[in-house]
């Protein structure tokens, strides 16, 4: 079972403040995120429908879903929601919850995770 | 061999009295010719036999030693009349000047008081007696006080008109540089001849000598004027014998037979009865000769020429300035084992290798005592012989005799007969330590040891990244190598000067070796998060490295596989480093202070593993200190520091070829739109310059506390001209692709700066000689092209064009001007400091660390009862600092934050 698991909707892509980078904003319900992605793995435009996960061991995917996998190395929190990072050995996933992943018990620090986002339809 | 050994207690320095000089001799000089008809030395000459062998194979009649073993002798010339000698001109002043003209007593009052009515005594405290008893008491011991009480007892006793010994009225003494002596009489200047100077001298008691600092056994007064003069052996001034045959004397010798031949025909002139007149212009000529032989740099006098024009290298010369004996000779010389050559770079080396020509390799050699273990390779060394690489130059057989493989005729028989006990002169190989130095050695680390790399070609080569510490570039270096002989320098060498062990510098406690330049660009582009790798290119870049192991999983797995730069840089990380801080790119609106940095300048490692921000100048530069660099070879070692250097940083460089890495017109060409914006720029500032010089001019300027009011209108309107070209700038970096490569260079600490961009891409802005704008030349205006009084900014150096623009003639010259004054400045800074360093080094070089931590001279005494006070080594200091808490607990705990 994937630690997280949602079906979110990109609200919307906009370009990042290095060269070539574009920020995915997803929107979860509960959970906001915002994942760096550059040209090669840019598969989502906005209003897609997807799934999100978050796992300790690797979920199953297609070419046609972005997977990678790193670390979560940073959970703050700022006003009354919690920032958790997730770094895929450089572009970062950035969750915006209310409880937080690390507080809440679902992971630890440095957990090796897999981070995917599979399109829905 | 019987000799005994003795311990020198001391060195004692005086003047050599005439007596001394006649007892030393081995006889009276007079013969001006040196030759007979047939060539041999003429006795009674300069190149008498008995001042010493030059010939080999002849014996010394004086001491019956062959040539090399014979020290040489002295011998002397009777001087018809005395000569001043020129290095004792001031003391001979000083003390006719103190002294009676009449009785020679030092005018001090003495004791019992004066008897001379003329004498006016002021009240005077110090008697002669006393002067006396103070010297007694602190000479020994205070000798610095008792050169101060010297000085005082000359200056006393100068001022006295009469002597209160003998009240004799006393002239002032005047003195003509070099060495004439005039009387100040009522009838005027009279001259005082060497005689009536030596003669007054004679009659200084030893006691008063004393008190006018003279130690009277070692050193009389009188002595100071020569009658007798010392010829030096002959070993010390060889003639040497040019192709042709025809002999050529020593500079010394030459001058030695000048003052013989005036010596000479003075003597003559005296006994022929001539006018005064004649001999005294005799006297003086010799006066001056018998001077430039002691020093032929004496100012006020011409120096003695050879025929030739070129003037004679004497005494003096042969011991001062940078090639003379002390610091050409004896502080510094010329050794064997040693090369030169021009540097190149080589980034296939290893930091701690050096590449050596195989020309070079095979005339420095490195003893090799044979041994079962090695004797087959030293056998092939001695077949190969000297002009096959690697082979061997010399063997040396256990009796101690030494072949030279250049006239062995059949090398494979020596060869066949070595056995252990011999040792064998091989050539330089692959792996023999050097150390590698280059000038000036301003500090320790000028002079490493490095690994031997033969490698064809006629350059010594080195790794880029040990540029810094030898301040080396590759547009004409060079540099030396020295080859330790012996198994204790070797391992010396090896253990303290390899260059991995000299990575942190002992000045500050940091890595002086570190990247820069391309290593920095390279290392950028690698990590910056938007660099995504296919297996392929991470191969490539890896290949390089000595990585050896498990690539792992690529960090993207779909829609494609890709690596990251951050998954490579990873690999050659501990597993269990901790780091994080800012970049340097991280300033202006790219600063990040926290993780949540969307700009990749915040790096974090956690767990030997990179996760954010890049590495540039701040992580992995040279001369930074309590960078990630700094922090892996302090916790990690200094080997593991060279792996980093001979790997991770040949994969940045390997990254960047792959990349590209270049700079065009456009990376600092402004558009249209920037560069009018830069015009009504230009405009409003001019406004602003104009109204100060309106207000200057009514006299409504408000002046700058503490300036005049000309001094505040330049302040105002140098400000206002930076402000102009700071606001140039701005428009110009609004206008440019911050992520072109000119900028990545700047940003990153690569290359260049956000300055060097303005000047490029906007305008030059004011050009200043001494911080002031510039305003001479011409009268009242630099240049012809201007009004005079123009105080303009374009008047006065200001230049509005863009290197990218170009610059008018007279922009160029402002900009010329500026120019030179920096090269000025480091011309005349690096000399001084040279100086002063040296200085230093000369004050320093005595004090050590004792085995006990003290700091202490050779003669014992604590300097610093433990080394700087608190024992920490800067080498090892967390950047001067025993400890650094806040490094210790981020390598504990840093992965959990
Ligand atoms: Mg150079
Ligand atoms: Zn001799
Ligand atoms: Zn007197």
């Amino acid at each position: 079972m994937p630690e997280i698991e949602k079906e979110c909707k990109v609200i919307s892509k906009v370009p990042g403040s290095l060269k070539g980078l574009k920020l995915l904003n997803l929107d979860c319900g509960d959970i906001t995120a915002t994942v760096d992605l550059v040209q090669e793995i840019d598969i989502f435009d906005e209003g897609n429908e997807v799934t999100f996960v978050v796992s300790r061991d690797k979920p199953n995917y297609t070419p046609n879903d972005f997977c990678a996998h790193g670390y979560l190395f940073y959970e703050k929190k700022s006003d009354d929601a919690f920032v958790s990072l997730i770094s895929l050995y450089g572009l970062l996933v950035k969750i915006v919850s209310n409880s937080g992943i690390i507080s809440s018990g679902i992971l630890n620090m440095m957990d090796h995770v897999y981070v995917c986002i599979k399109k829905l339809n | 061999m019987s000799e005994t050994e003795k311990i020198i207690k001391g060195i004692q320095f005086g003047l050599l009295s005439p007596d001394e000089i006649r007892k030393m001799s081995v006889g009276a000089i007079k013969s001006p010719d040196v030759y007979d008809e047939d060539g041999t030395p003429i006795e009674g000459s300069v190149l008498d036999p008995r001042l010493g062998v030059i010939e080999p194979g002849q014996k010394c009649p004086v001491c019956g030693n062959p040539m090399g073993v014979c020290p040489g002798h002295f011998g002397h010339i009777e001087l018809v009349r005395p000569v001043i000698h020129v290095g004792f001109v001031k003391e001979i002043y000083d003390t006719l000047k103190a002294t009676c003209r009449n009785c020679g007593r030092l005018k001090l009052r003495p004791e019992k008081g004066s008897t001379c009515e003329e004498f006016k005594s002021e009240e005077e405290e110090l008697t002669l007696e006393k002067a006396y008893r103070i010297l007694k008491a602190i000479k020994k011991r205070y000798p610095l006080a008792a050169k101060r009480l010297i000085d005082h007892v000359k200056k006393t006793a100068a001022k006295q008109e009469v002597c209160p010994h003998c009240c004799a009225k006393q002239y002032k003494i005047k003195i003509e540089k070099p060495y004439t002596f005039y009387e100040e009489r009522k009838e005027g200047l009279v001259k005082l001849l060497p005689t009536e100077i030596r003669e007054r001298l004679e009659k200084i008691p030893n006691e008063d000598a004393e008190l006018l600092g003279f130690d009277p056994q070692y050193s009389r007064p009188e002595w100071a004027v020569l009658t007798v003069l010392p010829v030096p052996p002959i070993t010390i001034r060889p003639s040497i014998t040019i192709e042709s045959g025809m002999r050529a004397e020593d500079d010394l010798t030459h001058k030695l037979v000048d003052i013989i031949r005036i010596n000479n025909r003075l003597e003559e002139s005296i006994r022929s009865g001539a006018p005064q007149l004649i001999v005294e212009d005799l006297w003086d000529l010799l006066q001056y000769h018998v001077a430039t032989y002691f020093d032929n740099e004496i100012p006020g006098i011409p120096p003695a020429k050879h025929r030739s024009g070129r003037p004679l290298r004497t005494l003096a010369q042969r011991l001062k300035g940078k090639e003379g004996r002390f610091r050409g000779n004896l502080s510094g010389k010329r050794v064997d084992f040693s090369a030169r050559t021009v540097v190149s770079p080589d980034p296939n080396l290893s930091i701690n290798e050096v590449g050596v020509p195989i020309y070079v390799a095979k005339i420095l050699t490195v003893p090799e005592r044979v041994t079962k273990f090695n004797i087959e390779r030293l056998r092939q060394a001695v077949i190969n012989g000297p002009d096959k690489w690697p082979g061997a130059n010399y063997v040396i057989r256990p009796d101690g005799r030494r072949i030279d493989l250049r006239y062995v005729k059949d090398r494979k028989e020596l060869a066949a007969s070595l056995t252990p006990g011999y040792i064998v002169e091989r050539h330089l190989v692959d792996g023999d330590i050097v150390l590698f130095n280059r000038q000036p050695s301003l500090h320790r680390i000028s002079m490493m040891a490095h690994k031997v790399k033969v490698l064809p070609g006629k350059t010594f080569r080195l790794n880029l990244l040990v540029c810094p510490p030898y301040n080396a570039d590759f547009d004409g270096d060079e540099m030396n190598l020295h080859v330790p002989q012996s198994e204790e320098a070797i391992a010396e060498a090896r253990e303290l000067m390899l260059v991995e062990k000299n990575i942190l510098t002992p000045r500050y406690g940091g890595p002086i070796i570190g990247a820069g330049q391309d290593f920095i660009s390279g290392a950028y582009l690698l990590t910056v998060k938007t660099t995504l790798l296919t297996k392929e290119e991470a191969y490539t870049i890896l290949g390089v490295s000595d990585y050896i192991g498990d690539l792992g999983e690529p960090a993207i797995l779909a829609p494609n596989e890709y690596y990251t730069g951050k998954q490579i840089v990873s690999l050659f990380l501990p597993k269990d480093f901790n780091f994080h801080g800012t970049a340097k790119i991280s300033s202006g609106p790219r600063a990040c202070k926290t993780e949540d940095c969307p700009h990749d300048s915040y790096i974090v490692i956690k767990k030997g593993i990179l996760l954010e921000g890049v590495f540039d100048k701040n992580a992995i530069g040279n001369q930074q200190p309590e960078s990630i660099l700094h922090w892996l070879i302090r916790e990690y070692g200094d080997e593991y520091g060279r792996y980093l250097m001979d790997n991770l940083f040949k994969v940045f460089i390997r990254y960047a070829e792959m990349r590209g890495f270049t700079m065009t017109l456009d990376d600092i060409t402004i558009s249209e739109d920037a560069k009018s914006k830069t015009k009504e720029l230009i405009k409003q500032h001019e406004e602003v310059v104009n109204d100060y010089m309106v207000k200057y001019n009514e006299g409504k300027l408000e002046p700058i506390p503490g300036r005049t009011l000309e001094e505040s209108l330049e302040n105002y309107i140098l400000d206002t001209l930076d402000k102009l070209r700071n606001s140039a700038g701005e428009i110009a970096a609004q206008d440019l692709d911050p992520f072109n490569n000119v900028y990545v260079m700047a940003r990153t600490g690569a290359r260049g700066s956000v300055l060097n961009i303005t000047q490029m891409a906007a305008m030059l802005g004011q050009q200043t000689v001494r911080g002031e704008r510039i305003s001479r030349g011409y009268l009242n205006r630099v240049l012809p092209h201007f009004k005079v009084n123009d105080k303009s900014p374009e008047a006065r150096g200001f230049v509005y064009s863009s290197f990218r623009s170009g610059l008018n003639p007279i922009e160029m010259f402002f900009h010329a001007a500026g120019g030179r004054e920096g090269l000025v400045d480091t011309a005349v800074k690096t000399s001084q400091s040279g100086y002063m360093q040296r200085r230093l080094i000369n004050a320093l070089s005595d004090i050590r660390v004792e085995y006990n931590g003290m700091v202490r001279t050779t003669y014992g005494d604590v300097i610093q009862v433990i080394y700087g006070d608190d024992g920490v080594d800067p080498m090892r200091s967390a950047h001067g600092k025993t400890f650094d808490v806040n490094r210790i607990i981020e390598r504990v705990v840093g992965w959990k934050r």
